[in-house]
């Protein structure tokens, strides 16, 4: 069947495969390298060994960043999971109006985070935020919001789920959709009632999209940068001091370029890790690569 | 009569959930409505309590104020410049590339698409200092090509057009070979434009990512003049932090957030088809 020259899908590859090779391989390996060296952008860096990560390890902020970063993704995303599941199978059958819904809840994942942030962070305003004015009207004490140590990371899991809920309801329907109606028929005629059918019928079919969420929502939610740098800086007192406000100080504010890589090499780890469990977890149930039917 | 009661009672079942929903609905739009509303108060309404809903008129003044404090109009210019620029390029390239994964066989046409499949997984902070490295090398720090190249390259956009090109038959493109029109020839006028469902998604969803990027163009930039609209906005808020500057904030926020909500909302039909086209297939 071949009728062309050999050197055409090359040609076709080519600008492709230069992007990959200088802009994704070389900073890969580079990654890898400069966590062993001390570097500052500036100088050329020198090689120091394991003595970032022993310096990682006794390091006090580096622990609290890792903590709270995993805390915030863990927390955050499973309710957005929760909620994404909920709303497609709300929308999922022929409602009326159901496009309006879907178009209202995408919106945020399409706005930019620091619109995003900086209209939360009007809303959180303790004193003249609609929050509290809510809070009120419903008898709920008034919280300090992005303002407290002890509620800050809340006030950003709660405006990242708001942010991202549309995103998973989204993935899921497409789950869902792919799931054929006969399915449904059978369970139907063997008298199965709805809960029944949920947990026989829809969750173990919706195991690969909900892998395929798990992954992308870890990966996603232990990445959180933009919300923290434009409401918090990393406070107040440290309590929202996510992993990458760590790596970015790190490297750009301090210029400990090889220190901060090397922190992110350890995150890089740690979310291999994570994702590797998920994986392992959800092992059982028909496995299949998801991205077949975007 | 069985039947209009059977009607009924089906309606009566979903009314639970229509509450349901629409009150899921107005809370995830609130916060849009509420940055309107507010961009229209006056610095006295957004100090007053209780709380004003909708302001008493609506006041402009605070959207020309944006442009007094920060360059806005150049950072407008400067994303569209930016996100037009990758978005063209990121797709022309994938495209490609997609092509080539998709409909030869060659030798290394396995180990690249590994490598697609393996970038997609590695987030993105990984490279991020290395990436930042290069480009400081390359002296592109204050630069366009610093905001253009990096953004070049979608392993996302690659994997998804090589899996809808796979389902465009073999038979149109050995037709076409047959009437004797090159490979290039092939690619653009028969392959490309079969593909353009597939595109539409493509083409939306980088330019929402490029256009809202925040933190490569912080790390890259700090020449003002450069700046994107997001730094802009970040460079805004660094004016002032109190209540009563909220209203220029908001009417920043809202010009910012205007473009991909209204390709976004003009897009819908293109994305609705697109799902169509995937629901006959899947």
């Amino acid at each position: 069947m071949r009728g062309y020259p050999r050197h055409i899908p090359y040609l076709f590859l080519l600008p492709a495969l230069l992007y990959f090779v200088v802009f994704w391989g070389y900073p890969l390996f580079s990654a890898v390298y400069l966590s062993f060296t001390s570097y500052n952008f500036l100088k050329s860096p020198r090689w120091v060994g394991v003595k970032n990560y022993v310096a990682l390890f006794r390091d006090g902020l580096f622990y609290h960043s890792l903590i709270i970063t995993v805390e915030f993704a863990v927390i955050s995303q499973l309710i957005t999971m929760a909620i994404g599941l909920s709303l497609a199978l709300a929308v999922n059958s022929k409602l009326r109006g159901r496009e309006l819904f879907r178009v209202i809840l995408f919106l945020p994942v399409i706005t930019s985070s620091v619109a995003i942030s900086l209209m939360w962070g009007y809303m959180f305003d303790p004193i003249y935020g609609v929050l509290n004015s809510v809070m009120k009207a419903l008898g709920l004490p008034p919280q300090q919001w992005v303002h407290s140590p002890s509620e800050a990371l809340a006030s950003l899991m709660i405006m990242t789920i708001w942010q991202w809920a549309g995103y998973h309801m989204f993935l899921f329907l497409s789950g869902l959709q792919a799931i054929p109606e006969e399915y449904y028929h059978a369970a139907l005629i063997d008298g199965a009632n709805a809960f029944r059918r949920f947990f026989r019928v829809t969750l173990p079919l919706l195991k690969p999209t909900i892998l395929f969420v798990l992954v992308l929502a870890t990966i996603g939610g232990l990445q959180v940068f933009t919300p923290v740098y434009v409401l918090t800086s990393g406070g107040p007192v440290l309590s929202t001091y996510v992993l990458m406000y760590y790596i970015y100080q790190e490297a750009f504010h301090y210029l400990q370029a090889g220190y901060a890589d090397a922190a992110s090499m350890i995150f890089a780890l740690i979310i291999l890790a994570v994702v590797g469990l998920e994986l392992w977890l959800l092992r059982k149930g028909g496995l299949t690569y998801y991205g077949q039917r975007t | 009569m069985v039947s209009a009661l059977k009607v009924k009672k089906r309606y009566l079942h979903v009314l639970p959930l229509y509450l349901a929903l629409s009150v899921v609905a107005i809370a995830f739009f609130f916060p849009f409505f509420w940055m309107l509303m507010s961009s229209f108060k006056s610095p006295a309404e957004l100090l007053r309590l209780p709380i004003v809903w909708i302001p008493s008129h609506f006041l402009l003044s605070n959207y020309p104020a944006v442009f007094k404090y920060v360059p806005f109009t150049r950072g407008l210019l400067n994303s569209a410049l930016v996100t037009l620029t990758s978005v063209f390029g990121a797709t022309l390239i994938s495209s490609m590339a997609a092509y080539a994964l998709a409909k030869y066989r060659f030798a290394g046409r396995g180990a690249f698409l590994n490598v697609i499949l393996i970038s997609l997984s590695v987030p993105g902070f990984v490279t991020l200092i290395p990436l930042y490295d290069l480009v400081y090398r390359f002296g592109w720090i204050n630069s366009y090509l610093a905001l253009i190249i990096p953004y070049l390259g979608s392993a996302y956009s690659i994997f998804l057009l090589r899996q809808y090109i796979i389902t465009i038959p073999d038979s149109l493109i050995e037709a076409a070979r047959l009437d004797g029109a090159n490979e290039f020839r092939i690619f653009w006028r028969v392959v490309f434009p079969l593909m353009r469902p597939a595109l539409a998604v493509v083409i939306f969803w980088n330019f929402f990512n490029i256009w809202n990027d925040f933190l490569w163009p912080l790390l890259v930039i700090n020449d003002p003049k450069l700046y994107t609209v997001q730094l802009v906005l970040s460079q805004l808020q660094g004016y002032e932090s109190g209540v009563s500057f909220v209203g220029i904030l908001m009417a920043g926020s809202f010009m910012a957030i205007l473009p991909t909500l209204t390709i976004y909302l003009l897009g819908q039909s293109q994305m609705k088809r697109f799902y169509n086209l995937g629901g006959v297939k899947g």
